[in-house]
């Protein structure tokens, strides 16, 4: 696997996160964040900036949407949502993600043989 | 699938409110608040390439870095107004005033002309020893059965009076016979085209349907009076008809006929043997020419033919040669060489533009060496820096060009309103694209070679070794100067070369505009009056009604003086009694002169003194004749013309001449004075009568009320043509206004880019040397010192190109000799006043950047670098 592949990997990671914590419903920006970190139970560190690019790719690609809304303490807010494209892609993608990490677990854990 | 962009607008309150978020979770923790939005912020990460990022998402890179290449272009023309302005004003003016005239230029000469076969049009005519054009009925009869010839058609034009609803105006109807419809491709936009065998049908242009007929359809079929006789409107012809028809070169003052309407004309068959009651017609004639004959050939074909015919029918119009040119060279050939003048112009300007820019830049790029190459030692790379430099020049190219649009389509406006009707085919100027185009591509080209090139050329040097000559980059910045010194040399000389040329003329034109003492061109009014209609036939009629509009004339208030002249468009065969007549070949124009019919105050009124004998009476003996100074010189050197006899009013019969009045150039200011007769208007035919007042004030002013009151005489005759004498002599040199208003303008920029160069090329200089200037003053130079030194450098370059330039003037303005009048071509006067201006302007120029290297603070200067 190249360098170039591992960088469009961790990418695909991040919208695939986010797709994840939109499934049961709309959320703005930084309850995303806050959701990530907390699910994930602090081990995933995202720079939190780093989520309005893929916020806007996942918009630009037609699986999530932004609409205006009012947040938690009043205050206008962008919420995301997923649109029924973004759930079907979010349950390829927990697929594609399910199959290669079992992959990579059944790699990792098997004892392996000297290649000879 | 596409999606639009959302407002991207509110991510910035978005990544705020995220960020506050952040900071009252973090104080929810228990940070204290100003710890909470450092860690909240640090979290977040950079916000300026979150917010790039995002814009990244939608806008293509690309996109996003020539919006950035363009701001920065933007930033550095406004960060630098001087430098900016100059290479602005050159672009502007060198792009627009090129295109401007190039258009001119297309419009008078290139463009094709509106025929169905422009290539295949000649024009036709016969002339004689003395050049004098024309073409008889006769030999066009005897022409038309050339077999290298499809169409040959003969036209004619006449200011007709028309009455349409009891509504007299004047039109101009073009007579045209056979083939007209078919060479010229007219499609009728309403109506049909008459046949030959019509001559009463009248077909009206657009301009008149439009403006006189309100655009009514229903005008066709509609009976009308022309001239007194029934016509009928048969058809309107589309806006875009305007066949280019020349005028007989004996019309001056008109050059292009300018139709309203146009009608059918039967021809007059050639007669079998030539009688004294043979009636011939004058016309002038179009032909077109068979597909695949050359024009060589059918002038081969047709100069046989009329030789032939010359032997063996023989007319009283002496020998004469067949003319057959192609109509473009008949319609364009007066002005050729003035355009060719004024397209060398454009040239040189566009040259000088190129010179300047380049100029310009080089100064720029050397000045900016240090900057580049820090930039690109910093890691902006070679191609972000040539980009950004590209950016900039483009910037410059764009701005300038739409400058030049500008200026361009606004020279066009003023010179058609200028001079629209006096050069031929110039009121069809548009804006032309495709030389816009390939001034705009070279000053673009000349921008982005003088602007990038040197960046480019840094790029390949080692970087560090710029950064190490610590700004003091003497080998670079001298060969910037040799080339710039050499650029504003060749300038200088140009525009002296501009200069000169524009001089002469000014000074041509106005020696024509100054007039003799007593003749006030401006204080005269004429209108003109023809004798439309039946009741005119007789003479007799004519004479009555002159005499009527002179005395009614004489008596209104406000006028000084009055009279009456046939207006000189007839010739007089000068044969004194007893002398025998001159062989055919003699019969024209080495014996004749231009003869009027007058009243007794025409000379007094215009300023012309009696040089010997007396003036007319208003009621005087019959047959009798005054004569000019010219005349007499010419015909009576050796004999007192006063009392002498010489044949006049017809084949036997013989007026005397009673005085000599000095010569007055009254209708021709751009030609020595011509031999003159005059006739009394009693005793002579009228065809058509022209009355001149003399007014108290603005002759225009008068001029409704008069028109007024003499038209109340006979309401069915109309006055046409009403204008001040002046306006008419203007009108007769308006070509020649034209060149120089032209080549002024050419001269005026060249001016103004040589100052732009000269001054860019010392300011450069000065910046360069700003530090040794500083030591210099430092060390206790005098400022009046630096200045001077300063000030002979750039002059040096100046005085050369002024001696080049005058060099080259006194070969070129060899070749405009025939645009000149009355003046030497080489005219001293003209030479040194070019050269002072030049070289005073350009003094200033030098001065003005040392005046202020001189009283910079030495320290400041010195902490320059």
């Amino acid at each position: 696997m190249s360098t170039k592949d591992r960088i469009e990997l961790l990418q695909g990671t991040l919208d695939l996160l986010i797709l994840r914590t939109l499934q049961p419903g709309p959320a703005h920006g930084h309850a995303i964040a806050k959701a990530i970190e907390r699910t994930s139970a602090d081990v995933l560190q995202v720079e939190q900036g780093s989520l309005y690019p893929a916020l806007h790719r996942l918009i630009k690609r037609g699986w999530i949407a932004a609409e205006d809304g009012t947040s938690e303490n009043n205050r206008r807010a962008k919420f995301y949502r997923l649109t029924a494209k973004g759930r079907k892609q979010l349950s390829v993608e927990t697929g594609k993600w399910d199959k290669l990490a079992g992959a990579i677990a059944r790699i990792l854990h098997s004892s392996m043989e000297e290649p000879s | 699938m596409i999606r639009r962009a959302p407002d991207l607008d509110d991510l910035d309150r978005e990544i705020r409110d995220h960020i506050d978020e952040e900071t009252q979770d973090n104080i929810a923790r228990g940070m204290s608040e100003q710890d909470a939005r450092a860690a909240a912020i640090r979290k977040f990460g950079n916000v300026t390439r979150v917010k790039e990022d995002v814009r990244g998402v939608w806008v293509p890179q690309w996109l996003e870095q020539l919006r950035q290449d363009a701001r920065d272009a933007a930033r550095y023309v406004r960060r630098n107004p001087g430098f900016s302005f100059a290479i602005l004003i050159t672009l502007t003016l060198g792009i627009g005033l090129t295109t401007a005239i190039y258009s001119v230029v297309n419009a008078v000469l290139i463009r094709p002309l509106r025929y169905e076969h422009p290539d295949r049009m000649v024009w036709l005519a016969t002339v004689d020893r003395n050049n004098h054009e024309m073409m008889s009925s006769i030999d066009f009869g005897n022409w038309q059965s050339s077999a290298s010839v499809a169409h040959m058609i003969a036209y004619d034009y006449v200011d007709s009076t028309v009455v349409a609803g009891g509504e007299a105006s004047r039109l101009r109807i073009v007579q045209a016979s056979d083939g007209f419809w078919e060479v010229t491709g007219a499609k009728p936009l309403l109506g049909t085209l008459p046949a030959a065998t019509n001559p009463e049908v009248i077909v009206l242009t657009h301009r008149v349907f439009r403006e006189q007929f309100n655009g009514d359809a229903k005008v066709i079929g509609r009976a009308v009076m022309v001239d007194g006789r029934q016509a009928t409107i048969g058809a309107v012809l589309p806006d875009d008809f305007e066949p280019q028809l020349v005028t007989q070169q004996w019309r001056p003052g008109l050059d292009r006929v300018d139709a309203a309407a146009y009608r059918m004309m039967a021809l007059t068959p050639p007669p079998k043997v030539f009688t004294p009651q043979t009636q011939v017609r004058l016309y002038q004639a179009i032909g077109e020419i068979k597909p695949g004959i050359t024009i060589e050939q059918a002038r081969a074909e047709i100069e046989a033919n009329h030789a032939r015919e010359q032997r063996e029918h023989p007319t009283p119009f002496g020998s004469t040669a067949a003319v057959v040119v192609p109509l473009r060279d008949r319609i364009v050939g007066p002005s050729r060489r003035a355009l060719a003048v004024l397209l060398s112009a454009a040239i040189i300007v566009l040259l000088m533009t190129c010179a300047n820019v380049a100029n310009l830049l080089l100064s720029r790029s050397a000045q900016r060496r240090k900057e580049i190459a820090l930039r690109m030692s910093i890691g902006s790379g070679p191609l972000r820096v040539m980009r950004q430099l590209l950016a900039e020049s483009l910037a410059y190219a764009v701005l300038g060009g739409v400058g030049g649009v500008v200026l361009a389509s606004w020279l066009i406006s003023i010179v058609v309103g200028l001079m629209g009707a006096a050069v031929p085919r110039l009121g069809e100027t548009t804006l032309d694209l495709r030389v816009m185009a390939v001034a705009i591509v070279l000053s673009i080209g000349t921008a982005l070679l003088f602007g990038v090139g040197p960046a480019l050329a840094l790029a390949f040097t080692r970087v560090q070794e710029v950064l190490k000559e610590g700004g003091r980059s003497v080998s670079a910045s001298r060969r910037v100067l040799l080339t710039g010194r050499a650029m504003i040399g060749l300038q200088v000389a140009l525009t002296v070369v501009l200069l000169t040329g524009a001089g002469l003329m000014a000074k041509s034109v106005w020696r024509m505009t100054s007039y003799p003492a007593g003749f006030a061109p401006g204080q005269i009014l004429t209108m003109r009056m023809d004798f439309r209609g039946p009741q005119y036939r007789d003479q007799r009629a004519r004479h009555d009604l002159a005499a009527a509009l002179l005395a009614r004339a004489k008596a209104l208030p406000g006028v000084r003086s009055a009279a009456l002249t046939s207006g000189g468009d007839s010739t007089t065969l000068i044969l004194k009694e007893g002398d025998p007549m001159p062989p055919p070949p003699e019969l024209r124009a080495i014996r004749e002169a231009p003869s009027s019919s007058i009243s007794a105050d025409f000379g007094r009124l215009l300023g012309m003194s009696i040089v010997s004998g007396r003036w007319f009476e208003e009621i005087d003996t019959p047959n009798q004749v005054l004569i000019n100074e010219s005349l007499a010189r010419r015909d009576f050197s050796d004999v007192d013309p006063i009392g002498a006899r010489i044949r006049a009013f017809g084949p036997d019969s013989y007026g005397t001449i009673i005085g000599v009045v000095s010569d007055l150039k009254y209708t021709e200011i751009d030609a020595d004075a011509k031999p003159e007769v005059f006739f009394h208007h009693a005793d002579t035919f009228l065809f058509g009568i022209t009355v001149i007042v003399q007014v108290d004030g603005d002759p225009m002013v008068a001029a409704p009320s008069i028109r007024k009151a003499l038209s109340a005489l006979d309401p069915t005759q109309t006055f046409y043509e009403v204008k001040t004498m002046e306006e008419s002599l203007l009108q007769s040199i308006a070509p020649r206004r034209f060149n120089l208003l032209l080549l002024g303008t050419f001269a005026l920029v060249a001016l103004v880019l040589a100052v732009v160069g000269v001054y860019g090329l010392v300011a450069y200089a000065v910046a360069e040397r700003t530090q040794e200037i500083g030591i210099r003053l430092a060390l206790g130079a005098e400022r009046a010192r630096v200045v001077r030194m300063i000030v002979a450098q750039g002059m040096l370059s100046v005085v050369t190109g002024v001696i080049a330039g005058l060099a080259a003037a006194i070969a070129a303005t060899r070749l405009i000799a025939s645009l000149l009048y009355g003046i030497d071509p080489h005219d001293a006067a003209t030479f040194a006043i070019a050269t002072v201006l030049l070289s005073v302007i350009a003094f200033v120029a030098c001065a003005a950047p040392a005046m202020r290297a001189a009283f910079v603070d030495p320290v400041i200067a010195l902490r320059a670098e």
